[in-house]
């Protein structure tokens, strides 16, 4: 917007600046020429000076381009990735049910044979927000919610790390790092994005506000730490179980404190130091916080058993690490990264960061889901470490030259143009984004775009007439979906571990085809929906039995079996 | 005089201030934790027992059934000649169960009640028969373990014995032998019911004991961490289809028709359960009166009528006197709403009676577990107890 009276000559950007009458005929803003006073041009046109209205801050460089380019670009492959099978049918399904009978389910809704094991909806917030998405918009909002939470958490991640390295190109860097960490999962829409958002979510805060950090912190919490915190541990205790995370970092956070502390002046020096006694205070209000649950008490009593634990089971149940798989050398990886990077680091290695990392492997050793986790906070561990050596390389390289000097040059002016190139991208990754289509208009995604290749669309389709109280027998990771779409009991759906031990054991061996007939049998499964790739055997065992099981569908994802006798009782019914 | 300034921290922020609190604030999470713990587990592991057990009673005195003559001879033929070397277990518990615990017999070769259940609670007794097989009572870490599914010298089903010992009125507190030491009934009922899991291949048994000897509807834990009701029982024994399970699925209906008599005296089933119940016997009692013969038997095939494959494991006698003689003994204690109509229960006894009286000594021999079921129905079905013809089932059990 041109405030002024005259106008710019072409070429120039001073869209956001003002423009002042000065005594003198002359322009001195930069990127305004200058022109001879005296000409008969300007000598009758009032001099003006160019401000700019926004500050220098909201001038933007051509490196800012390229992390807005590459930030659209991911959230631009998040918002086309299409959904996973697993996951989040057994949440859409839990959602709905909460939803019509506003009250939180008292056993599993997918699986029927979980009858009377420890039930507890700790990810109820989560489950209810993903339902209600998929009735506002299907199938197509949900991934435009998974992309949205992908995103902000990658956003969050980014100023975290900017924050603590001062290195746009560390920053870009480590988010890079995080969204490969992400990837093998990041079709998946459940709890766990809610819950990684809130993880950058309370980095952020306790970064951002200089609670935490290895260059050192506030001794006085501000008040938006008091109440920041609190609340978000209490939005995360509500919508996914790794919630005790939270606590673990803010754990950590204080340790840390009391570790540098107690470095300087010993035990006594962390007793007297009220940045120590702030962080104490802060994890035990956030403790507290968690109880602002439906399950309240419940919530922590039930998670301190050790067999059928609610929350250890909602993330997964044990999924132990192997060392020699990829996740098990990334982990290695990260290990080995964060040693080399604190090795060289003329920063202090405190106590708290050691916890850290020892807390995160530990839990991903337990459960291989949870690797990503592993790399966020191995980025912020290492982040600063590395920032700091590239700094010191800099200072030395630069020691070591010669000192030239500087000419007296002008400030640079303040152009707009990256600012507005970024602008111009933001605007384009939207208008190609899906979650602009209510705005812009524009057509559906196809089938094939929504859901991967293993979401059994065919088999539940094949299904749809099977009636609503059979049990159907199929992969664990594909169950969710014939759950979700038949409104029926499986087998077996994401949350196996909630299965009493008797009923898993057989759910495996059915899988590998053994004693097929007779479990079928016990279990009254009505219909086999089999992985061609992953049971073989089950397959080759129903085939043998063409009088109790007759093929409804094969496919290259799917062969779906029925019992002849359900088959027959539909045709007479018809 | 200055005044000295004062900190603008409180209390709470001085060393000995904040270790204060902090050890409130531990003693308080402590408290939580400790008070929580206990309500881990808002099932008790193991539900309410009572020592004397329910006794699940016949309801029908149906003298044109089974005349008063008839059952008399029927009894006497199968009085268990079990004395001897060796009794296969399965024989004894079954005996024991159609005869009690009380019956003594003139024979020299039959077995008296109290004899038969000191083979099953006894080490030195079993022993004595068994020599030295390995124990039929095993000691283990939630209670004591009746050896089941091992050969003769185990029981035939799991948790039969318990389920016997439950229905002939044997208290809790009643002494067990073992090979280190002893025990009582308690324990064999603790273990049972703890090392319960809902999907296990025979549940009939323990779902009868637990009813008779724990019939509270709060249910129990098992190891597997899962609450075990008498709704989920009864939904777990009417999931698989109606041949399914031992005794081509009558030990199922018999579990059901006894749960439904337990709930008469102890609510243990919710509304919705016990309506289920009734509509799944109802639909069993429709199957058998389709498929029924008509000279009064039913086979292996009494739930759908289809065609046997040739090759069964009995022959066709000793098929047909198991699915008739349990049959009628599920129907002796059900509720009116699901009996048959009365020529059919009728054809089927009369049926039972003559094939035992048809039966060679070698045949009662083969098939006596079957028998012991057809020889306890057509008591059940004169209120009387089998030991006893004379007394009626009613007196005997007050």
């Amino acid at each position: 917007m041109i405030r002024g009276r005259h106008g710019v000559p072409p070429g120039h950007v001073c869209a956001l600046v003002e423009a002042r009458v000065l005594h003198r005929a002359q322009f001195t803003t930069r990127g305004v020429p200058t022109l001879a006073a005296g000409t008969e041009t300007v000598a009758s046109v009032p001099a003006v000076e160019l401000r700019p209205v926004l500050s220098s801050q909201a001038v933007l460089s051509p490196s800012h381009v390229g992390v807005v380019l590459l930030f659209g670009a991911l959230f631009l492959v998040a918002s086309y990735m299409p959904l996973a099978a697993s996951g989040v049918w057994a949440d859409v399904v839990a959602g709905r049910a909460m939803l019509s009978q506003a009250a939180l389910p008292q056993a599993d809704v997918v699986q029927p044979l979980a009858a009377g094991m420890v039930y507890l909806p700790t990810t109820w917030l989560a489950q209810v927000t993903i339902a209600a998405v998929e009735q506002f918009g299907g199938t197509e909002w949900l991934l435009n919610l998974r992309a949205l939470l992908v995103f902000a958490s990658l956003v969050l991640w980014a100023r975290v790390l900017f924050v603590l390295t001062k290195s746009k190109g560390l920053m870009v860097l480590g988010c890079l790092l995080i969204f490969a960490a992400w990837w093998p999962r990041i079709a998946v829409l459940g709890p766990e994005a809610f819950g990684s958002l809130c993880l950058a979510g309370l980095v952020w805060l306790l970064v951002e506000l200089q609670v935490w950090s290895p260059q050192g912190t506030s001794t006085t919490l501000d008040r938006r730490v008091w109440i920041g915190v609190p609340l978000l541990v209490a939005l995360w205790a509500n919508l996914d179980a790794t919630f005790p995370l939270a606590l673990i970092l803010l754990a950590c956070v204080a340790v840390d404190r009391a570790s540098r502390t107690a470095a300087v002046g010993g035990f006594k020096a962390v007793l007297a130091d009220r940045g120590f006694h702030g962080r104490v205070w802060l994890l035990e209000l956030s403790l507290l916080a968690t109880l602002l649950h439906p399950l309240g008490w419940r919530l922590w009593s039930e998670s301190l058993t050790w067999s059928g634990n609610p929350l250890w089971i909602s993330t997964g149940g044990f999924f132990p690490l192997m060392m020699w798989s990829f996740a098990g050398a990334l982990v290695a990886g990260v290990w080995l990264t964060v040693a080399l990077a604190w090795r060289g680091s003329r920063l202090e290695i405190s106590t708290g960061e050691i916890l850290l990392l020892v807390a995160v492997s530990l839990a991903v050793a337990a459960n291989a889901r949870l690797l990503g986790w592993m790399i966020p906070v191995g980025v912020l561990l290492v982040g600063p470490h590395l920032a700091d050596r590239l700094r010191r390389g800099r200072s030395e390289s630069q020691t070591s030259r010669k000192p030239t000097a500087e000419p007296d040059r002008e400030p640079k002016p303040l152009e707009f143009i990256w600012s507005l190139v970024c602008l111009l991208l933001v605007w384009i990754v939207f208008a190609l984004a899906p979650v602009s289509t209510p705005v812009l208009g524009g057509k559906p995604r196809s089938v094939e775009q929504l859901y991967d290749g293993k979401t059994p669309l065919a088999a539940a389709a094949a299904l749809s007439e099977l009636p609503a109280n059979a049990l159907v027998w199929a992969p664990a990771d594909l169950g969710d979906y014939l759950a979700f779409h038949g409104q029926r009991g499986v087998f077996a759906g994401s949350r196996l571990a909630a299965l009493p031990d008797q009923a898993l054991l057989d759910y495996r061996r059915i899988g590998r085809g053994e004693h097929t007939e007779r479990l079928l049998d016990r279990y009254r499964v009505e219909a086999v929906v089999a992985d061609p790739d992953r049971n073989d055997a089950l397959i080759q065992a129903l085939r043998q039995k063409p009088e109790a099981w007759t093929p409804v569908l094969r496919d290259p994802a799917s062969v779906v079996f029925v019992r002849s006798e359900v088959l027959a009782r539909q045709e007479v019914r018809k | 005089m200055t005044r000295k300034p004062r900190s603008r921290g409180s209390v709470l922020n001085r060393p000995l201030g904040f270790l204060a609190t902090q050890v409130v604030a531990l003693g308080i999470l402590a408290g939580v934790l400790i008070a929580a713990s206990r309500e881990v587990e808002p099932h008790a592991a193991l539900p309410e027992v009572r020592t004397q057990p329910l006794m699940v009673a016949p309801l029908y005195d149906w003298p044109w059934v089974v005349s008063d003559e008839q059952l008399e001879r029927t009894l006497a033929t199968l009085r268990p000649r079990l004395r001897g070397p060796r009794p296969k277990i399965n024989y004894v518990d079954h005996a024991l169960r159609m005869w009690g615990q009380e019956v003594t017999f003139d024979e020299a070769d039959c077995l008296s009640g109290p004899e038969m259940k000191a083979v099953l609670t006894d080490h030195r007794r079993f022993a004595a028969v068994w020599g030295d097989e390995p124990p039929l009572l095993i000691r283990k870490d939630t209670g004591v373990q009746v050896r089941s599914i091992e050969g003769q010298a185990s029981a035939s089903h799991v948790d039969h014995t318990l389920a016997t010992l439950a229905e002939i009125g044997v208290p809790l507190d009643e002494h067990l032998r073992l090979p280190d030491g002893e025990a009582t009934v308690r324990e064999l009922l603790q273990a049972s019911l703890l090392d319960f899991r809902l999907n296990q291949v025979e549940y009939e048994w323990t779902a009868l004991a637990a009813a008779l000897y724990a019939p509270s509807p709060r249910g129990w834990l098992s190891r597997e961490g899962q609450h075990i009701s008498f709704d989920l029982l009864a939904d777990r024994i009417m999931r698989q289809r109606y041949g399914q399970g031992v005794c081509y699925g009558n030990h199922r209906l018999y579990t059901l028709a006894a749960l439904l008599q337990v709930h008469d005296h102890a609510p243990i089933l919710s509304a919705d359960s016990r309506a289920a119940i009734l509509a799944h016997l109802e639909e069993a009692t429709a199957r058998l009166v389709s498929t029924q013969d008509w000279e009064g038997w039913w086979d292996a095939n009494w739930f759908d009528g289809h065609e046997l494959p040739s090759e069964q494991t009995f022959d066709d006698r000793a098929r047909r006197i198991l699915a008739t003689g349990h049959a009628l003994e599920w129907w002796a204690i059900a509720p009116r709403d699901v009996l048959p109509p009365r020529d059919v229960i009728i054809r089927a006894a009369q049926w039972l009676v003559s094939e035992i009286d048809a039966h060679s000594p070698a045949e009662l021999e083969r098939n006596y577990t079957f028998l012991t079921h057809a020889g306890r129905a057509l008591a059940l079905w004169r209120l009387r107890n089998p030991y006893n013809p004379t007394v009626k089932f009613s007196q005997s059990a007050s």
